[in-house]
């Protein structure tokens, strides 16, 4: 078991290596499908692992990749320095935002953390001399790694795949560790954690503050990736978008949120060069999903897997 | 003296929900290692008591005092952690994961680690073996990896018992143990409940008179938010007005 794991993992490690050779444009496409994989899985771990049905986690993603670029482009640091200032600072704001949220749930959660991420939103527009306002923030200059620079698309590709690995291989061991135990614990029935001794609040607050660290990791990435940032990325909608690929790929599972990336991006990409109202697909799949795999893509393999075997 | 052996002393309780009264002036001390039965028709108050206990609800008016600390309102988990563990009515189970899982976790809650976030628990043996040992207690050897919600009725309410005793509690609350169980399965869980150290306070919600007569200590009986008579099995079987509301029952 532990041995066909390792194996797996290092398969895809191996393709992940390998995406590169498939051109430029299909990396610079694995690329981002990587970033909002990331992006994806920190939600997960609140909406599949703790059972936190954020609809704000934008937020996170967002004001780190305004960090980055934003001390890049008015103050010249470096993308290395602005990257842990950005995950430090989601990690933060998600400390400050988690404690109001947190006191409710259900739907109050959700329209809490929506409004406070389009709080982060209006930000964005209205401070116009920091952030661009809507025409976003051009101008910045992506780091260099060992002296390669990452306007190379390769060397770009493979920070941005080290970064996948490295978020994918902490969400893991987070999930696996004691204190992902107590976030599957609330997930599963929050008034017996409370009743067998636990604190659920400071437990649903630290998930909220490494998942939104986690994203900012992403949104990092993501100012990396783009060297551009508008306010977009500030929007409710991309928060939905997340909710949909973690949904679409299985939630509270770890390949399914960077399944369901990869669905939603590539329809988006391959759709929309096609088909105006490729957003039309996209639900349509995710309504059908929703329906008929309520497991998600990812589920279905393993459920299918497991058959497989048992038979 | 008596404050030396008094484990639990409520005073003066009062709770309402608007004009419904469901605990009304009520005054009850459990003594270390008392095993003490709350009866009385249903809606006389018995599982929102556990609950005030418990935390799960916050009283009106007067004190619960535990070990002399006052615990009047405080949240469930500061009163796990006191010392105060349940089982619910309803089995209130962690239903996706194995029945190990759910011990295990409870033990986490009492031992740690809490804020370790890159140990696996695969490697917590000790959190393995003692979750092992309390399902093998309660009367669950085999299918331990089975979740919760698989395990049949039963099982499920033995688990109950297993999840609340991993926190070590000098005083333990269950509300009706037997609920929904078949006379064989009732009867293994009058033997777990008599099998428990005598040590434990027990504070027990139960409607099955055998049940009760044959494990309490002492027995309470409410009757709409009121205690109308508390004391030993005798004096409770010899109280007329215990008679008056359980007219037509065996006692």
């Amino acid at each position: 078991m532990v041995l066909r794991r390792a194996v797996l993992h290092g398969v895809a490690l191996l393709a992940l290596a390998a995406v590169p050779l498939a051109g430029d444009y299909t990396a610079g496409l694995i690329a981002e499908v990587l970033v909002f994989a990331i992006f994806a899985m920190s939600l997960d771990l609140l909406i599949g692992y703790t059972g936190l049905m954020s609809f704000g986690h934008a937020a996170f993603f967002g004001l780190s990749a305004y960090v980055v670029t934003i001390l890049g482009v008015h103050l010249g640091w470096s993308g290395w320095w602005g990257l842990p200032a950005g995950v430090a600072l989601s990690a933060a704001a998600a400390a400050v935002v988690g404690y109001f949220c947190i006191r409710v749930s259900g739907i109050p959660f959700l329209m809490l953390t929506m409004a406070f991420s389009q709080l982060f939103y209006s930000v964005s527009v209205r401070w116009r001399d920091v952030t661009g306002g809507t025409d976003g923030l051009t101008g910045f200059e992506r780091p260099a790694l060992f002296g390669l620079s990452l306007d190379d698309r390769t060397t770009l590709y493979y920070v941005i795949a080290a970064g996948f690995a490295l978020a994918y291989w902490f969400l893991r061991r987070v999930i696996a560790s004691p204190l992902g135990a107590i976030f599957i614990g609330i997930r599963e029935n929050e008034a017996r954690m409370r009743a067998v001794g636990f604190p659920v609040q400071r437990f649903k607050l630290i998930a909220f503050v490494i998942g939104g660290g986690v994203a900012g990791f992403s949104g990092a990435l993501y100012a990396f990736f783009n060297a551009y940032v508008s306010s977009e990325i500030l929007h409710w909608a991309l928060s939905g978008d997340a909710i949909i690929m973690v949904i679409l790929g299985g939630a509270g599972t770890m390949i399914g949120p960077v399944a369901g990336t990869a669905i939603f991006l590539l329809l988006k990409y391959f759709v929309s060069t096609h088909f105006q109202y490729w957003l039309l697909v996209v639900g349509g799949i995710f309504i059908a999903c929703v329906m008929f795999l309520p497991q998600g893509v990812w589920g279905l393999v393993v459920q299918r897997v497991a058959a497989w075997k048992r038979t | 003296m008596e404050t030396d052996v008094t484990l639990l002393r409520i005073e003066n309780l009062q709770k309402a929900f608007g004009s419904l009264v469901v605990t009304r002036d009520l005054n009850l001390v459990i003594t270390a290692g008392e095993r003490h039965a709350l009866i009385g028709p249903n809606g006389a108050g018995k599982t929102s008591l556990l609950h005030q206990i418990g935390g799960q609800l916050r009283p009106s008016a007067g004190r619960i005092l535990f070990r002399g600390r006052d615990i009047t309102g405080a949240s469930p988990d500061v009163v796990c952690r006191l010392g105060i563990a349940r089982t619910f009515q309803q089995n209130s189970l962690f239903r996706g994961l194995s029945a190990r899982e759910n011990v295990r976790l409870a033990i986490q809650a009492h031992q740690g680690p809490l804020y370790d976030p890159l140990t696996p628990v695969a490697a917590l043996r000790e959190h393995r073996e003692r979750a092992e040992a309390l399902l093998r207690r309660v009367g669950l050897a085999e299918g331990l990896d089975r979740t919760a919600a698989s395990l049949s009725y039963g099982e499920q309410r033995q688990l109950e018992i297993a999840l609340a005793l991993a926190s070590e509690p000098a005083l333990l609350l269950l509300d009706e143990p037997t609920a929904g169980m078949s006379p064989a399965e009732t009867e293994r869980m009058i033997e777990l409940i008599r099998g428990l150290p005598r040590s434990l306070g027990i504070l027990m919600i139960e409607h099955d008179m055998q049940v009760v007569f044959s494990l309490a200590d002492r027995i309470t009986v409410l009757y709409y938010g009121e205690i109308i008579a508390s004391g030993t099995g005798e004096e409770i079987r010899a109280d007329p007005r215990v008679h008056e509301i359980y007219l037509g029952s065996p006692l």
